[in-house]
């Protein structure tokens, strides 16, 4: 049963509900609705196809044996989905062989495609925060899609950018404030 | 080629840490976004190191943060509830910065996700399912029994048309049975179609053509993978039979799994009764629910079959009577626009016969039209031939 964009929170808090209990049906029905996220993000952050099928096999497997971690109270099922796929995509990327560090630069992503789970808010929510983010100074930009997109640490992303490591923090974090910012005024972050 | 790298290994065999690093490290931020602000004891922390902790912070938020400075960050975030509360806020933005670059996974991954999870963590046994069909078939409560269910007729129509295939000899394997196709073409066809939905549903699939097997092979590969198709969409809730997928012609729009099981019982059993009919074996009536399955899938596929046709009617729509234990009334679109209250013809017919002229095996003729508009009756019965398979 298809469940309309805005009955979210309270179909999340079932499917939540659900996964606690153990129901089968549930992984199937978060990974129908998550998985292109999950893998996008991956598949983003890596360039490898490999590990982003790996990574989503094993952010799935984890929500399964660990769904009390999830608490309602501090976000939605989706932010936090796409936390733990990012913090797993980053670990990969730094903790994985030092070529894919360069062989990443060649290698280009399919072109993203919105999946089932989420074609309802994808195409106008995309477009929003792909706004939000180029809105920001260019300076704060790099440094997000350094560490953000490629993987790299703060540290790196300074280096790489020839910048003082202080000066990249800063960024980042202005620059996040200011998408956070623009994300609560468009109704696409809660405040 | 790259992918299944890892797959190769059993999927309980392979932990998080293998390709994650240490997450012992960062155990308590896993679960929580932001941390755990136990209290607000900003004040008894140095100020030095609450400013230094939060200029850090869009760097926590973009997991730019590594080593001691990760320790150090997540150790603050414990018990200072402002920090705790920007860095949640930011990881939260951060978290949107991924909305357009969704990509579906390989459908194949499903299977391996859900396998992999469920053999690290027992799924809970199904709540009774009772409830499942009452509300899809109203018709059902007349009957005190449950209509059976689109993986039971299919379950059904591969028993009967294995044990047919058992009694066949060699002879008759290659003997022609319909359009110049003998068994072994067909069960190479059916193997083929059954194939193609094992893969959409993750399966691996029966491997290479089948057509060259000796008898038995092919059809302990047929049925195999039809059985293997069936194990995976039944026992895994309602959600597994709704999710959508390709139904024989790719260009119609997807279907529930369970209309596509529908579609794989009609071609079974159609291929079946060509079968008994051209080696003198005598008819035998569809199994239970069949016909209800086929004349659903069949109302679903004709707007799109006569759009593909260029046989659309805008605005008009014709009333269906089909007539037997499993008929009833049936209103379709014959084309985009708002339906009108009268419909623009009536068409009737036996609903077992209205089945084999969707696999054009019967002429048109077997129905009639009782009202309306004759020339649109045409268009929609032609169309209707061209919903079986070959």
């Amino acid at each position: 049963m298809a469940q309309p964009p805005a009955s979210w929170p309270q179909d999340e808090h079932t499917l939540h509900q659900r996964l606690l209990a153990g129901e089968e049906a549930a992984l199937a029905a978060l990974y129908d609705r998550f998985a292109s996220l999950v893998h996008g993000l991956a598949l983003r952050v890596t360039h490898d196809r490999a590990a982003a099928e790996d990574l989503t096999q094993d952010v799935f497997v984890w929500i399964w044996e660990h769904p009390e971690a999830f608490d309602p109270a501090r976000g939605r099922l989706r932010a936090w989905i796409a936390m733990l796929t990012h913090r797993r995509a980053v670990d990969w990327v730094r903790h994985g062989e030092v070529r894919r560090r360069y062989a990443m630069v060649e290698a280009e992503p399919p072109p993203p495609v919105p999946g089932v789970e989420e074609e309802a808010v994808a195409a106008a929510t995309a477009k929003c925060v792909r706004a939000a983010l180029e809105d920001l100074p260019e300076a704060q930009q790099a440094v997000i899609r350094l560490t953000y997109f490629d993987g790299l640490t703060c540290r790196a992303a300074a280096e790489a950018l020839g910048i003082p490591e202080g000066t990249a923090k800063s960024r980042l974090r202005l620059g996040l404030r200011r998408l956070a910012d623009q994300l609560e005024a468009a109704g696409i972050l809660d405040a | 080629m790259t992918v299944g790298r890892r797959r190769d290994r059993p999927p309980w065999e392979r932990g998080m840490d293998d390709i994650s690093g240490d997450h012992s490290s960062r155990g308590r931020g896993e679960g929580r976004i932001g941390g755990e602000a136990a209290g607000d004891r900003a004040a008894g922390i140095p100020g030095e190191e609450h400013e230094r902790i939060r200029e850090a912070l869009g760097a926590y938020a973009a997991d730019g943060c590594d080593g001691d400075e990760l320790r150090a960050v997540e150790a603050h975030l414990a018990g200072c509830r402002p920090c705790a509360e920007e860095a949640g806020r930011l990881r939260r933005a951060a978290g949107w910065l991924a909305a357009d670059q969704l990509t579906p996974p390989p459908a194949r991954l499903r299977e391996s996700v859900l396998a992999a999870a469920f053999a690290r963590r027992r799924p809970a046994a199904p709540a009774a399912s009772a409830s499942k069909d009452s509300a899809s078939d109203d018709s059902a409560s007349a009957a005190p029994a449950r209509p059976p269910t689109a993986a039971e007729v299919y379950a059904t129509q591969v028993r009967e048309l294995d044990a047919l295939l058992a009694e066949l000899s060699a002879e008759e394997w290659q003997a022609r049975v319909v359009d110049g196709w003998t068994v072994e073409d067909l069960m190479a066809h059916l193997t083929a179609s059954d194939r193609a939905l094992a893969i959409e549903l993750g399966l691996r699939g029966t491997a290479g053509a089948v057509g060259d097997l000796p008898p038995a092979s092919a059809r302990t590969a047929w049925r195999e993978q039809a059985q293997a198709v069936l194990e995976h969409v039944t026992g895994r809730g309602p959600d597994a039979l709704d999710r959508p997928v390709h139904v024989a012609d790719p260009r119609h729009p997807r279907q529930p799994v369970r209309v596509a099981l529908a579609q794989r019982a009609f071609e079974a059993w159609i291929h079946t009764a060509d079968i008994r009919s051209a080696l003198g074996r005598p008819a035998q009536p569809p199994p239970a629910g069949m016909v209800r399955g086929i004349v659903d899938l069949g109302v679903r596929l004709l707007p799109s079959a006569l759009h593909l046709a260029g046989a659309e009617h805008p605005g008009r729509t014709a009333q269906l009577v089909l007539d037997g234990d499993e008929g009833g009334r049936w209103t379709v679109p014959l084309g985009p626009g708002t339906a009108p209250a009268a419909p623009a013809v009536t068409v009737a017919a036996d609903a077992v016969e209205f089945c084999f002229l969707m696999g054009n095996r019967r002429p048109a003729a077997v129905a009639r039209t009782v009202g309306g508009d004759p020339a649109l009756a045409d268009d929609l019965l032609r169309v209707t031939a061209t919903l079986g398979c070959d």
